[in-house]
């Protein structure tokens, strides 16, 4: 790193920033991002402009006067300069400061022990010229302002990396990480001994074994995790909108026109099904482009007992390092179409991940089942909740499937019967009902057999749902409590939803139509009768470095 | 701080707890609800302004509707909901349940707890009512207990706050 000591920053922006508690008195020199992001910055603010500057240039070209959207742009390239000339860091014994604004200067503070994960984020403009951004997770990094490194150079990141988690091993505060039991002294004595350990990791970084075991033959699985879909539908919401909102827009587009008048000279059935054939290869073919850009060469492997480090993608790459006695569990998905192929994919379930991931890590993209269930497993440290017998819900929570189909074909109906008596249904479309009748039962049913839930010492294991199924494994020492909820016919069948709360992940892990005792029976064995010892044992082997 | 408190672990899960709302929730909630509808309808007038539409018949059910629905809801949610919120703070756990067609009973041990948050709306105050809610670590985890009485609510405010202090670790 290029490090530039400013002295008499430092106490400027103990005046003017925020204060930062503990690092008052700091000498540490503040340092500032690589130099070469005066290159990107420059670059990225013209692509972000270059819009408005192609319409400038047209107008321009008929005799308008664009020289605004010139200064506009000029002003960009400048603030993106000034960022990197405002932004400068450090990090102390105690603190990650980061400073930065021009105007309104302010530091960001963090303490080194609420460090959680490091994630190296390298677009394709910053791999051209050997850069990455780091973003440091935080335990509190849920809506807040994250840690960003813009601009390190490739060759500085192990270092850096090394040095940023120096600071969990010392990490004594939080009671839930039973390992940490013996907090190092913060002193300056600390320093040197983190200095030699943040070079070891560094080394030890290349030393894991991978063994996600991805192979590009695995991107066929892409078309069925229905990205492609979403993408699609994305798409077709932006179109309806240009439709509604802007007086039709999209039929006055010449090659939009010709495509309908084309359409128009099909018969109907032809017609369904060439549009199904290109839908579905439309989705395909973005799915699949988006699977191997985000995750081609898929690694993970452990440096140490409690460090897991996740890399991938292609033009952008992405490389995740965390502490892993901040994992709360595991969630497999296997989505009724990736189920179909045998395939499925594998989340973590962590905190302290940053905004962006929303405390879920990809630790095995859609690949074949048994991969991805011998790595939830190694992530785990434990394939008992993986593969053991769900207890099941009972025949009321199995009719409460059916009637639940049943509600949904009804408001589909009521919606096709409205629909006829405004005249924009063809009489022929109730033939559909013939199909969408034995499907909701075939769902219902699929559903009813996802359905079950386990209490595993120290494990609480949930598996619902047909079209989206999720096994979830959530160690019951980051559950924070339970919502017990009923709706009216809940009550009345003796059923309820139960949610188990916790800081990790999507925050709500539910069990649906659960016996309401059994709910109760769950909340009392994890709230209270779960004795710390049995915990201890069962969650942290591996994990638990302490004497 | 005993085990319990830095674990998370409670001594005793409370299904049903006792404390309930101010006698006073059951008229607030009823202006609550007309408040709400009032609203809603005002908003259903303005579009048949808008739309000049005074005598269609779309429009009039609608209005027809929404009177109906809201007669139904103020006459039988706020004693409803009367009968079912309760709230229960014991030494180590915070309890509480809320609803009324869809009940929820909420759980969260202390030494989880955050932040502890009073609230009192323009209306709360007419009624000289409290809602405190307390947050803990999960986005999904805060817990509201509605409708108390202005002393009542304070006592447990400061009873919570004192004890979120004494207790670090929040499962993050």
């Amino acid at each position: 790193m290029t490090s530039h000591p400013v002295p008499d920053d430092a106490e400027s922006a103990e005046r003017s920033g925020m204060p930062s508690p503990g690092a008052d008195a700091d000498a540490t020199p503040w340092r500032r991002l690589d130099p070469r992001m005066l290159l990107v910055h420059p670059v990225r603010e013209l692509i972000r402009y270059l819009p408005v500057l192609l319409l400038a240039v047209v107008a321009g070209s008929v005799g308008g006067e664009p020289w605004w959207t010139y200064v506009l742009s000029g002003l960009g390239v400048v603030v993106g300069l000034l960022r990197w000339v405002t932004t400068s860091y450090r990090i102390t014994d105690t603190h990650v400061q980061v400073r930065r604004g021009f105007l309104n200067r302010r530091t960001l503070s963090v303490p080194r022990e609420r460090i959680r994960s490091v994630d190296v984020d390298a677009s394709l403009l910053h791999r051209l010229v050997g850069l990455a951004v780091v973003k440091v997770g935080t335990s509190a990094s849920h809506g807040q302002d994250g840690l960003d490194f813009d601009g390190v150079a490739v060759s500085e990141i192990p270092g850096l990396r090394a040095e940023l988690l120096r600071g969990i091993e010392q990490d004594g505060t939080d009671a839930t990480a039973p390992s940490d039991a013996a907090p190092a002294p913060l002193d300056g004595g600390s320093a040197t001994r983190g200095g030699t350990s943040a070079s070891a990791m560094a080394d030890a970084e290349a030393a894991g074994r991978d063994f996600s075991g991805w192979r590009w033959s695995w991107a066929r699985f892409a078309p069925f995790t229905l990205t492609g879909v979403g993408s699609l539908l994305a798409a077709a919401f932006f179109a309806l909108q240009l439709q509604f909102f802007d007086g039709g827009l999209l039929v006055r587009l010449p090659i939009v026109r010709a495509g309908l008048d084309a359409a128009g000279r099909v018969p109907p059935v032809e017609l369904v099904l060439a549009g199904a054939i290109v839908l579905i290869a439309a989705a395909s073919v973005i799915a699949l482009a988006r699977y191997v850009l985000s995750y081609s060469g898929f690694t993970i492997w452990r440096s140490d007992a409690t460090t897991l480090h996740v890399r991938h993608g292609l033009l952008r790459t992405r490389q995740v390092t965390l502490d892993e006695r901040r994992l709360r569990g595991v969630s497999l998905n296997e989505p009724l179409s990736l189920r179909a192929v045998g395939a499925a994919s594998v989340h973590a379930i962590m905190t302290g991940l940053g905004r962006d991931r929303a405390g879920l890590l990809v630790v095995e993209p859609a690949g074949p089942r048994a991969d991805g269930m011998r790595v939830a497993s190694a992530v785990l440290g434990d394939a008992e909740p993986l593969t053991c017998e769900l207890q099941r819900h009972g025949p009321r929570a199995h009719r409460r499937r059916y009637t639940r189909a049943a509600t949904g074909v009804a408001l589909l109906a009521a919606a096709a019967l409205a629909a006829q008596a405004l005249g924009y249904l063809h009489p022929l479309a109730w033939t559909a009902f013939a199909a969408i009748v034995p499907a909701a039962c075939l769902l219902a049913e699929d559903r009813w057999r996802g359905l079950g839930h386990a209490l595993l010492p120290g494990r609480l294991v949930t598996r619902h749902g047909s079209l989206a199924r999720k096994r979830v494994v959530l160690d019951t020492a980051g559950i924070i409590g339970f919502t017990v909820r009923r709706s009216f016919f809940q009550r009345r069948a003796g059923l309820a939803t139960l949610i188990a709360t916790t800081a990790a992940g999507r925050h709500r892990y539910s069990i649906p139509d659960i016996p309401v005792d059994e709910a109760w029976r769950i909340a009392d064995e994890v709230l209270v009768r779960t004795p710390r010892a049995v915990e201890l044992a069962v969650v942290d082997p591996a994990r638990d470095s302490a004497p | 701080m005993t085990a319990s408190e830095s674990t998370g672990r409670i001594a005793l899960l409370v299904r049903e707890p006792s404390g309930r709302p101010s006698p006073r929730a059951v008229p607030f909630w009823t202006w609550n609800a007309i408040v709400g509808w009032v609203v809603f309808a005002c908003l259903q007038l303005a579009w048949m302004l808008i739309a000049n539409a005074w005598s269609s018949p779309p429009h009039l059910g609608g209005l027809a509707l929404t009177a109906l629905v809201a007669v139904v809801h103020v006459s039988v949610m706020p004693r409803w909901r009367y009968r079912v919120h309760r709230w229960e703070i014991t030494d180590d756990a915070v309890c509480v349940r809320s609803g009324w067609l869809t009940q929820e009973t909420r759980v969260a041990p202390i030494a989880r707890l955050q932040t502890v948050d009073s609230r009192r709306g323009f209306l709360h105050r007419i009624y000289g009512l409290t809602t405190v809610t307390v947050t803990t670590a999960s986005s999904a985890g805060a817990l509201s207990i509605h409708a108390l009485d202005d002393a009542v609510a304070r006592d447990v405010v400061a009873a919570l706050t004192a004890v979120a202090q004494q207790t670090p670790g929040d499962a993050t």
